[in-house]
């Protein structure tokens, strides 16, 4: 399973590595913004995106909307710390499949990909 | 000439297989009806095929008759072809092993030589080479080939003659030897021998005679025997057992199964014996062992360097100089000399685990105290901060979930290190027993404990540790603390039992 981690933090992406690859997941691309995601996109065709929201360039909730301009089958999971309901509810009508609030631990994130990757793959 | 009186001047013989007709022509009066329709006619009746006829023989017997009917003639003039009977197959040994045995054989030339020699400075390392041709298991031996091919034959009546097929070849030895398509392969590994009349693999081998320069080093996959001496500074290895009847000097033995010295080993402190299995000697003299399994010792150790990971079983034996490690129980007859020669006896123990366990303890205390500094440090940037910013968020996340790992990596190391403990555990209940004496300067390691004996036991003891893993003898009907006979003080050269595991054992 290919994974795209999307965050212009180096931390954040490493720490959502270990998480995936403790989960058995180990082929992942990264991007540090929305622009470098979209451009790696069709090369890399991931099965998943876990997303940042506030980025340089190009931020998570543009990358979701254009994302989804091309494809509206691949789980996007935004991984941010904007917390407000109506950002939620924005986030979700662009597109997005799950939402984890930052600061999360390993096993949150573990859960939410998996209960995403479960509904996506039964949907 | 009527037919009937061709029937009595004309006869044909044959040869066994009646591939050769000869025709008899007996005298006559009346030459002229022997012609050769006449003669080739007769033939067809006695149903020889005309393929089969030579019509200028008979043409030339019929013309010899005309001349001079008065001489009775023979000539051949039927042939059909002999069969071709398949030859005795040839054995043709696969080139790697054709390589093998020369280099095997070139070895006992060179060390024929060697012998003659008297000068140290040869060439040829003979410890290093061997004479023995060692087969592994499914490697291709031989080939059958079969020199000519049968071909059947036929009489002069058109008879199908049957060559016979090749003989089955009686050499090669179906146990050891698996023959498919002529192709030889080898059951199982071992020594390859092949004589004027056989082939075979020998699983184990038993040399006759002394292991020298004539045989080389042997490193053999089967169990070996060795009723010869073995020179000093050769080495023997075998896949299973090893059993030698005569002494062993400076060699080197090794085992993958049990070794047998029937009578001993007098190692000049360099012989060594590596046994994965048991180990049943005469004595041991001046030797370094690493033992797999049990010792049993009929005579005497001296000087040497034993580590067993079983027991020591040598109620006869004594025990004078050097170090014997047992991971289990020990008997000996006396340990120590009345002349005090320092023997040491540690007991209790395999050392591998105890490097382990003290390695994984090592760690778990530093592991320790890097998670306890780096609590300490989100303790402070906790109380630093009032509402975190995205940016503080992330470098807390980072810190914890460092933590989290560290953590994590705590457990893996602590159930190792219980592992081991455990393991550890299971020789916690050692004991020596000695059936005749402890001499004054032997050193006896239990677990937590070392033991100096300064002055003499003399009389059947038993020393083990207590349900407190305090060293305790059982002496002439009593059971003391060893302390009342020996200086006992602590020391972590064998790691003390853990008190759970003693009362579990007892």
């Amino acid at each position: 399973m290919r994974i795209m981690l999307i965050d212009d933090s180096k931390t954040m992406r490493n720490i959502q590595k270990s998480v995936l690859k403790q989960l058995g997941y180990t082929e992942l691309e990264e991007a540090c913004d929305g622009q470098d995601a979209l451009s790696k996109v069709s090369a890399f065709k991931p099965d998943l995106c876990l997303v940042d929201w506030n980025m340089p360039n190009m931020d998570g909730l543009t990358f979701v909307k254009k994302f989804r301009e091309t494809d509206k089958t691949t789980p996007l999971i935004m991984v941010t710390t904007e917390a407000e309901k109506s950002r939620v509810i924005e986030a979700i009508k662009a597109g997005v499949n799950n939402y984890v609030v930052k600061p999360f631990t390993p096993d949150l994130l573990s859960e939410r990909i998996t209960e995403t990757l479960s509904k996506c793959g039964a949907a | 000439m009527s037919a009937y009186d061709l029937d009595t001047i004309l006869k044909l013989s044959y040869d066994e297989h009646k591939v050769v007709a000869t025709l008899h022509i007996a005298p006559c009066e009346n030459p002229g009806s022997v012609t050769p329709d006449m003669v080739t006619a007769y033939l067809e009746g006695q149903g020889i095929r005309r393929q089969f006829m030579y019509p200028k023989d008979i043409a030339e017997i019929c013309a010899e008759v005309g001349a001079d009917p008065s001489v009775p003639r023979a000539c051949v003039i039927a042939r059909g072809s002999e069969p071709v009977n398949a030859s005795k197959p040839e054995i043709v040994l696969d080139k790697e092993l054709a390589e093998q045995i020369d280099r095997a054989e070139r070895h006992k030339l060179d060390a024929q030589d060697a012998s003659k020699n008297t000068d140290d400075d040869q060439p040829i390392n003979f410890y290093e080479m061997s004479s023995i041709v060692i087969v592994v298991r499914g490697q291709r031996l031989a080939q059958i080939e079969q020199t000519t091919e049968p071909a059947d034959g036929v009489d002069v009546f058109g008879q199908s003659i049957p060559a016979s097929e090749s003989a089955t070849f009686d050499a090669i030895d179906p146990d050891s030897i698996q023959l498919k398509d002529n192709v030889c392969f080898a059951r199982h590994s071992g020594e390859f021998v092949q004589t004027a009349s056989s082939l075979r693999v020998n699983k184990n081998l038993e040399i006759q005679g002394d292991v020298d320069f004539s045989t080389g080093r042997i490193d053999f996959p089967g169990s070996v025997c060795i009723h010869g001496l073995i020179q000093d500074n050769f080495s023997v290895k075998s896949g299973k057992d090893l059993d030698i009847r005569s002494l062993v000097g400076r060699a080197t033995l090794e085992s993958l199964g049990s070794t047998f010295l029937a009578r001993g080993m007098a190692g000049k402190d360099k012989g060594k014996i590596i046994a994965w299995g048991d180990l049943v000697a005469g004595y041991l003299e001046s030797v370094h062992a690493s033992i797999g399994g049990d010792v049993r010792v009929k005579g005497e150790i001296t000087n040497s360097t034993l580590q067993i990971d079983g027991s020591l079983d040598a109620p006869n034996a004594s025990i004078r100089g050097g170090e014997i490690v047992v991971a289990k129980d020990a008997v000996a007859s006396t340990i120590g000399s009345e002349q005090g020669i320092t023997t040491v006896l540690v007991l209790g123990t395999i050392p591998a685990i105890e490097v382990l366990t003290r390695q994984a303890g090592e760690l778990e205390d530093k592991l320790e105290s890097v998670i306890e500094n780096r609590e300490k440090k989100l303790g402070s940037f906790n109380a630093a901060i009032g509402k975190p910013n995205a940016s503080q968020i992330e470098e807390r996340m980072e810190m914890e979930f460092a933590l989290h790992e560290l953590r994590s990596r705590r457990g893996v190391l602590t159930n190792a290190h219980q592992s081991l403990s455990r393991l550890r555990s299971r020789h916690s209940k050692c004991s020596l027993n000695v059936k005749r004496a402890i001499y004054t300067k032997t050193e006896l390691y239990l677990p937590g404990h070392r033991c100096v004996f300064e002055r003499d036991i003399i009389g059947e003891c038993t020393i083990s540790l207590d349900r407190k893993g305090i060293p305790v003898i059982e002496y002439r009907g009593e059971s003391k603390p060893l302390r009342d006979f020996a200086k006992v003080v602590s020391d972590e050269r064998v790691l003390a039992a853990d008190p759970d595991s003693i009362q579990n054992a007892a």
